[in-house]
């Protein structure tokens, strides 16, 4: 019992960290109805960031205070940010201006995201120990508040003020939104700039009770799973991205506190198990819309 | 047999002299290092190639999962061959089947019946990846399109490298290989890409291709048509992991390879090299996977490239994905074929131009002239050393003097006699090595 | 005129050919491969230093007693391979192309097997320093050794270290062992079935786990472990994940030791300043030799090791130097440069002399018989166990 607990606990932690970065994955595909593949470097970017920065500032007066923890974050950030507007600006926007099709766009995430992982593994393949600033406990809780106080804040935002409004409205119809006077370019490349934030928020929290940092953060060690979070709650919908957060964190972590009965290496066949089935009886996800065909 | 039909003459030649040349490179290369290694993988990966054109190009369909199939095909193929070789071992004793089996470029050559084994392998672990991809195809084509689709084929395909991983049997951390005991030819695996193009092209001229190329076009006009859209798609998906279970398969006897790299970035290699080539496009495909295996192969371990593109292929493919979508999205060829064509109209004569006509020195026209004529006469020798090479030297530099003529038919002139100039001092090269590693022997 | 040109056509083809058969016959060309980028790079790198520094050492001393010649041995390259089979392949490939004797390589089990599909071609006497996998010598099922009749090393391999610890964990009095294993790396794979099945029959009861290359927090790990009451914990993998997971266990409160096998070379440089990792004095280990022992060939190297590169070398770096050193007395024995007679020299000779081991050795299936020395640690340091 005592096992199942401590995995269900590890699990929310974990789960509130690919929550946040599915919200990411979530939004952008809502709004360009693209798979940004590229998000994943955003978390290598954000952690490579908030790693050096701490680092640095270790030996300075600040020392191993929550400030330093806070540069590093709000530094991550706007790195993250602007790393996601120069994506978008000179990748995504051509195309879209274009018209291409959504296989373009997909290849073209693609090779983005290859362009960022093949830059990071230039430039330092070491395994790198982030400092501890909290204990795992604290981290526990510090995950599942900032997921929730997110998830509220972004739903109010989304739901309630003129911008998220106009974001809706560019999901729904491009064209019809155009029309409305809504300036579709700034919409698209503030959605990206709010999910790479998310990123780099979820990596800062992921890394601060003193995990490893690699350069294959985002592609190996979170690798896929934020993604498929999105997909299982239903790309586009923000509940659904934490939902499917919390699913894929604790079927993780249950499986890595059963390892001693062997489930730690299925965990990728449960995971994308439980994935593929989902997607067959609702192939838009458990809480996304469906969206008939018209001719 | 409608492709054969469509095919005029003179391609028809000129493919079948082409492929005559392949051969005889293939038997003769066997002699050097490096060079069955690289015309192996040029040729497997074709094929690979081609089995995810036919879903992603043809039925525009989106599968990330190709890597999947492959490794069903590699991974069955390893388990075929481990069981036949016990099977040798125990009616016929050990040494003999080693004797017989064992491909030793020092010595020997692969036996007659190491063929034989080969081709059923292969075959074999075809018809089984055919099915699991049957299977797969029937569950996912019918309920998901698009980008829901990539994702779930991508999942199923890491599902199957998990499963792999786990097994000793079936892979393990570092992966089963079986190139020790017994290792293909070049000429096997070319043999096994003509077939396959010849099946390819048989399949896509018949009722089931015209279909599929109906589906990609309008799904919902398709359907009201009379075609049976899932049907069809679930027939296509299959056919291409038939493909991709020839390539896994003949995969296994060139090189050893662990699950893991079967992976999300095989799958995507494959994706690079059929956008690269051209969505839809059977011979983009090939064209672009010869240029991906010489870049890995060949132009990386080169003494005079920068480590940086061999230790960083990440970064460049990265670079030509984006590229290319962002400059021409439709890839090298589009969805044309290539033809020989292009090669032929480098030797039709241009509408004559009076020196009069120009406004400016005639020595352009004149440089442009002679470039072509260097070009042609480089291509005819380009068999001899040296001379073919400077040549065609000769040719790039009065072709690129031409280039800078104001009028555009001198232009053009120049510019043909610069390809038929640059052609021959590829071709020459070539040539070179290949007759250096012959009579080195 | 026709004639004149034909002629010169079959001159230049002649010069050609001929710069190209003209071997430089007074070298011993040494190819190596190993990853000296990526995240095991540090073994590439400590099996380069050591291999240059026997080079040079022989090189000092006249080099290489061949049928009355003395030749001096040469690295023509040192391929980067980053721990990847499809590249080890290539770099022999490129190797063989340049005329190699003897190739030393490569580094790590999954790319030395890629190495070896493509040696056996072409028969090189392969020596890899530091590939442990029980199939590198004797393929998959073990019955490959007339096939990879050309390959050899200058470690012990996987199960021998696993079985080695797994004895000792039974000596020690161990009860439970929980085997915490890197499910994405044979090595780690081979030393785990090695050691469950000699712990086994040493009445130990063994339970395993496995973790995959995307595992790098461990907290999930160690709950069953400490739930379960295990007093031994079997972490088979190399050093970045090693010190994580010790790490991460002993901060949760595990008190009981830790065994491992010679892939944790390197775990202590993985402490940082100022970090306390006194837990560190409940971990041994297996490895190929100790670096502070008393032994003269081990002093000496060290000796010599550190005037050149200023470091402590670790065990890669010692293998890779004896690796040369095999290839030096094999050559020498059978006084030629034949790829044939070299192996016959490697399978039939015995060895002394090494840094590695104390005793001679010959090989048996192309596996060194010596033994492995049992390392812990003390106030930072490495030291051997009793």
């Amino acid at each position: 019992m005592n096992t199942l607990l401590e995995g269900l606990k590890q699990g929310l932690e974990l789960g509130s960290i690919f929550a946040l970065m599915a919200l990411g994955y979530s939004m952008v595909y809502g709004i360009v109805k693209m798979i940004n593949f590229a998000h994943s470097e955003f978390i290598t970017i954000g952690g490579f960031l908030a790693y050096f920065i701490t680092e640095s500032l270790l030996t300075s007066t600040l020392g191993s205070s929550v400030w330093n923890l806070l540069i590093a974050l709000v530094a991550a950030i706007i790195i993250c940010v602007i790393v996601a507007i120069i994506t978008e600006r000179f990748a995504y926007r051509p195309l879209r201006k274009k018209g291409s099709s959504r296989i373009t766009a997909l290849i073209t995430a693609i090779g983005v995201s290859y362009i960022f992982s093949g830059i990071m593994n230039a430039i330092e393949p070491e395994q790198l120990q982030f400092h501890k600033f909290v204990d795992k406990n604290t981290s526990f809780y510090i995950a599942i508040i900032t997921t929730a106080v997110l998830l509220a804040a972004l739903t109010f935002f989304v739901k309630k003020t003129k911008i998220g409004i106009a974001m809706r409205a560019v999901s729904e119809n491009e064209q019809a939104a155009k029309l409305m006077g809504i300036n579709n370019n700034f919409i698209i490349s503030l959605t990206f700039m709010i999910g790479s934030a998310l990123a780099a928020i979820g990596v800062v929290i992921y890394l601060l009770d003193g995990e490893c940092f690699t350069f294959e953060i985002g592609s190996v060690t979170i690798g896929l799973y934020p993604f498929v979070a999105a997909v299982i709650g239903g790309i586009g919908s923000l509940p659904g991205a934490v939902i499917g957060g919390f699913l894929i964190g604790i079927i993780r972590a249950i499986t890595q506190v059963y390892s001693n009965i062997g489930l730690s290496s299925w965990v990728d066949t449960i995971i994308y198990g439980i994935f593929v089935i989902i997607l067959l009886f609702k192939p838009s996800g458990l809480l996304g819309k469906d969206v008939r065909e018209k001719v | 047999m409608i492709w054969f039909k469509r095919m005029n003459k003179r391609n028809l030649i000129s493919t079948v002299i082409g492929v005559l040349v392949l051969t005889l490179i293939s038997v003769f290369s066997t002699k050097s290092f490096e060079l069955p290694k690289i015309l192996n993988l040029i040729f497997i990966y074709s094929i690979a190639a081609l089995a995810l054109n036919i879903v992603c190009g043809c039925l525009g369909e989106f599968v990330l999962g190709h890597g999947g199939f492959i490794l069903i095909g590699y991974t069955t193929a390893v388990l075929l061959m481990q069981q036949l070789s016990k099977l040798f071992t125990k009616s016929m004793g050990k040494v003999y089947f080693k004797e017989m089996l064992v491909y030793v470029v020092r010595g020997g050559e692969l036996h007659p019946m190491g063929y034989i084994f080969i081709i059923l392998t292969v075959i074999i672990a075809a018809l089984i990846t055919a099915v699991i991809g049957f299977v797969v195809g029937l569950i996912a084509l019918g309920r998901l399109k698009g980008d829901y689709l990539a994702i779930v084929t991508l999942g199923i395909s890491l599902i199957f490298v998990n499963i792999c991983k786990n097994f000793d049997k079936l892979g393990g951390g570092t992966g089963i290989s079986i190139t020790t005991t017994i290792s293909s030819t070049p000429l096997l695996n070319l043999g096994f890409l003509v077939a396959c193009l010849i099946l390819i092209l048989t399949f896509m001229g018949s009722r089931f291709g015209r279909n599929i190329l109906a589906c990609r076009d309008d799904n919902i006009a398709a359907e009201a048509c009379g075609v049976p859209v899932n049907k069809t798609k679930v027939i296509a998906f299959t056919f291409s992991s038939l493909l991709a279970g020839i390539g896994g398969a003949l995969l296994a006897f060139v090189q050893p390879q662990a699950p893991t790299a079967f992976g999300q970035d095989m799958s995507i290699l494959f994706l690079i090299i059929i956008v690269l080539g051209g969505l839809g496009s059977l011979t983009g495909s090939i064209i672009a996977a010869i240029l991906i295996v010489l870049y890995e192969n060949w132009f990386c371990v080169q003494s005079w490239v920068p480590d940086f593109f061999a230790n960083n292929p990440k970064i460049i493919y990265g670079i030509i994905l984006v590229l290319i979508m962002l400059f021409r999205s439709s890839g090298i060829l589009g969805k044309n074929e290539f033809t020989w064509n292009w090669f032929y109209k480098m030797f039709k004569k241009e509408k004559k131009v009076e020196v009069s006509e120009l406004n400016e020195s005639p020595i352009f026209y004149k440089f442009a002239k002679l470039s072509k004529i260097f070009g042609i006469i480089a291509l005819c020798l380009c068999y001899i050393p040296l001379i073919g090479e400077s040549l065609a030297v000769a040719g790039i530099v009065f072709g690129s003097i031409g280039k800078k003529s104001s009028n555009e038919t001198v232009r053009r002139v120049a510019s043909k006699g610069l390809t038929l100039s640059v052609i021959s001092v590829i071709i020459s090269h070539l040539v070179i090595d290949i007759l250096v590693i012959i009579l080195m022997q | 005129m026709k004639k004149l040109f034909s002629l010169l056509v079959v001159l230049l083809l002649v010069c050609s050919v001929a710069g190209c058969k003209e071997k430089e016959a007074e070298t011993i060309k040494i190819g190596s491969s190993g990853p000296l980028s990526g995240s095991v790079s540090i073994y590439g790198l400590a099996v380069k230093e050591g291999v240059e520094l026997a080079i040079e050492e022989i090189n000092a001393a006249g080099g290489v007693n061949v049928d009355g010649t003395m030749m001096k041995l040469e690295l023509v390259d040192f391929v980067n391979d980053e721990a990847d089979a499809k590249k080890a392949a290539a770099a022999l490939t490129s190797l063989i192309s340049k005329d190699v004797d003897v190739v030393v390589g490569a580094v790590t089990s999954g790319a030395t097997e890629g190495l070896i599909a493509e040696a056996v071609k072409h028969g090189v006497p392969v020596i890899t320093p530091t590939g442990t996998a029980d199939k590198l010598t004797i393929g998959d099922n073990g019955d490959e050794r007339d096939v990879r009749y050309n390959v050899f090393r200058a470690c012990f391999y996987d199960s021998y270290q696993g079985k080695f610890m797994g004895e000792y964990a039974a000596q020690e009095g161990v009860k439970k062992a929980y085997v915490l294993y890197n499910n994405d790396e044979d090595y780690s794979k081979g030393l785990k079935d090695a050691f469950v099945t000699a712990a086994t029959a040493g009445n130990v009861e063994v339970v395993t786990a496995a973790y995959s290359k995307q595992d790098k927090d461990f907290n999930a790990f160690w709950v069953p472990i400490l739930e379960g009451g295990y007093d031994c914990v079997y972490v088979p993998d190399y050093y970045e994940n090693v010190y994580n997971i010790l790490k991460t266990g002993y901060a949760k409160g595990y008190t009981g030791v830790c065994y491992g096998g010679d892939g944790w070379d390197g775990v202590i440089k993985q402490v940082k300043e100022g970090e306390d990792a006194s837990f560190l004095e409940n971990c041994y280990y297996t490895n190929h030799y100790f670096g502070e022992s008393e032994s003269p060939a081990v002093k000496t190297f060290v000796e010599k090791y550190q005037a050149k590169y200023g470091s402590i070398p670790v065990s890669f770096a010692a293998l890779g130097y004896d690796a040369v050193y095999i290839a030096k007395q094999a050559i020498e024995a059978c006084d030629s440069l034949e790829y044939d007679a070299v192996v016959e020299a490697l399978t039939t000779g015995t060895f002394s002399g090494l840094v590695t081991s104390s005793t001679p050795f010959t090989f048996n299936n192309g596996n060194p018989e010596k033994a492995a020395v049992v390392i812990t640690f003390k106030d930072g340091k490495e030291v051997e166990a009793e």
